[in-house]
């Protein structure tokens, strides 16, 4: 008994910023230093469109490429639904025209969110209760960054993915290794908003960083901090990982990480040893796409044959929350 | 790492013409990457955001590794 990744889709919005758009806007905006240490040229992003538009777009793609609309469960991973309530699965479930008799839910992770979205997957149809799923990768970011806030405007794009997951006899989706800590919640965040503090208007502008502004009701990094956490944490994900799947380095085919940036995960790359052919880098014209950038990136190496059926590809997901994840999978 | 190669580091992440114990810096979002990670790399330090604020020159980063971690 097994769960295998039948296909990828993604889908960007039509807009897209470059850097040359954010160099009018920011006189002291270092067009280098993006496109050569953060490695971003470009991103989408949503300005007509919602996540929830982004995931129709991206599901339709899965479905139509498979031909097969007969999905027993939806799972939708945003952090920026189109509503509080109700779930953004159950609309999709009906823009898509999908049978009633499935379930369906959303879940709220970023950078991790794909690889935790694998791990609901496989429990799922282990256990019976789906046998073919559609997971849904899909946030907009963008619409939370404050419009004086160049650091986060530079590295976040908008996106959606859709990959459907199925029974099959062989296990394609390995052993998992999940990890959280809350104690940095606040590293990434938008304050105000959710139950606890409304929106507010009249909200002041913070400063932080190379001049970067914004308030509570926008979207707030404190990149040093994740880099930190990524730095203690990940190589230890990557051997744990390793280790419950009775694996060593030489056994994986290809690694892909969420792609944050270009010097963290050269960082991490250089750190863990990983050969620099065998590592996933690439956000150029998309950039940090949050949960959406594992699947991207599997789509990307698939069609880009950098890897091959019966590779094994080891998948580590990082971020908000803090919320970390990795697992192993056979193409 | 002797306290000269350290100089030569530190000056070529902060893009500084001349560097000594004494120069005063200012470190910019990507210099603190660059840092947080030399300083991992070099002498297995993980620094924050408070530490980073706190950086006004050189002499802070050596009290950050300690004058005993040099060779």
């Amino acid at each position: 008994m097994g769960v295998k990744i039948e296909k990828i889709e993604f889908y960007l919005p039509s807009d897209k910023l470059t850097n040359e758009d954010l160099k009018k806007e920011f006189v002291d905006f270092d067009l280098s230093k993006v496109e050569n240490k953060i490695g971003i040229k470009s991103r989408q992003v949503a300005t007509k469109e919602t996540s929830l538009d982004l995931a129709y777009n991206s599901s339709l793609k899965v479905l139509k490429s498979t031909k097969d609309k007969n999905i027993d469960f939806i799972l939708y991973c945003t952090q920026t639904p189109d509503y509080i309530l109700p779930t953004s699965a159950c609309i999709l479930q009906d823009k898509l025209n999908l049978k009633t008799n499935i379930g369906a839910l959303d879940f709220n992770l970023g950078c991790s969110g794909y690889v935790y979205g694998l791990a609901l997957c496989k429990g799922l149809i282990d256990t019976g209760i789906a046998k073919r799923i559609l997971l849904v990768t899909t946030d907009t970011y963008t619409k939370y960054i404050h419009k004086q806030d160049k650091g986060n405007r530079s590295i976040f794009g908008d996106g959606s993915t859709a990959s459907i997951l199925s029974y099959c006899n062989k296990n394609n989706v390995k052993e998992f290794q999940l990890n959280t800590d809350g104690s940095g919640y606040d590293k990434l965040i938008i304050k105000n908003g959710g139950s606890k503090y409304s929106l507010d208007e009249n909200s002041a502008l913070k400063m932080y960083g190379d001049n970067n502004y914004y308030n509570d009701n926008c979207l707030y990094m404190q990149g040093p901090d994740i880099f930190n956490f990524t730095i203690k944490n990940i190589p230890k994900l990557v051997n744990d990982v390793l280790d419950k799947n009775k694996m060593n380095m030489d056994d994986i085919d290809y690694f892909i990480f969420h792609q944050a940036n270009k010097f963290m995960l050269q960082y991490l790359m250089k750190k863990i040893k990983i050969p620099k052919e065998k590592f996933h880098l690439n956000l150029t014209e998309t950039g940090n796409t949050v949960s959406s950038t594992i699947p991207i990136a599997l789509k990307q190496a698939l069609d880009q044959n950098k890897i091959k059926v019966g590779d094994n590809v080891l998948l580590a997901g990082f971020g908000v929350g803090l919320s970390w994840g990795g697992t192993i999978i056979t193409i | 790492m002797n306290k000269k190669e350290f100089l030569l580091e530190i000056q070529d992440i902060m893009l500084l013409d001349e560097i000594n114990e004494t120069t005063e810096i200012e470190v910019d979002s990507m210099a603190s990457l660059l840092l947080i990670a030399f300083l991992d790399e070099e002498f297995s330090i993980l620094i924050d955001q408070e530490q980073i604020k706190s950086i006004k020159s050189v002499s802070n980063i050596i009290e950050l590794i300690g004058d005993e971690n040099f060779k």
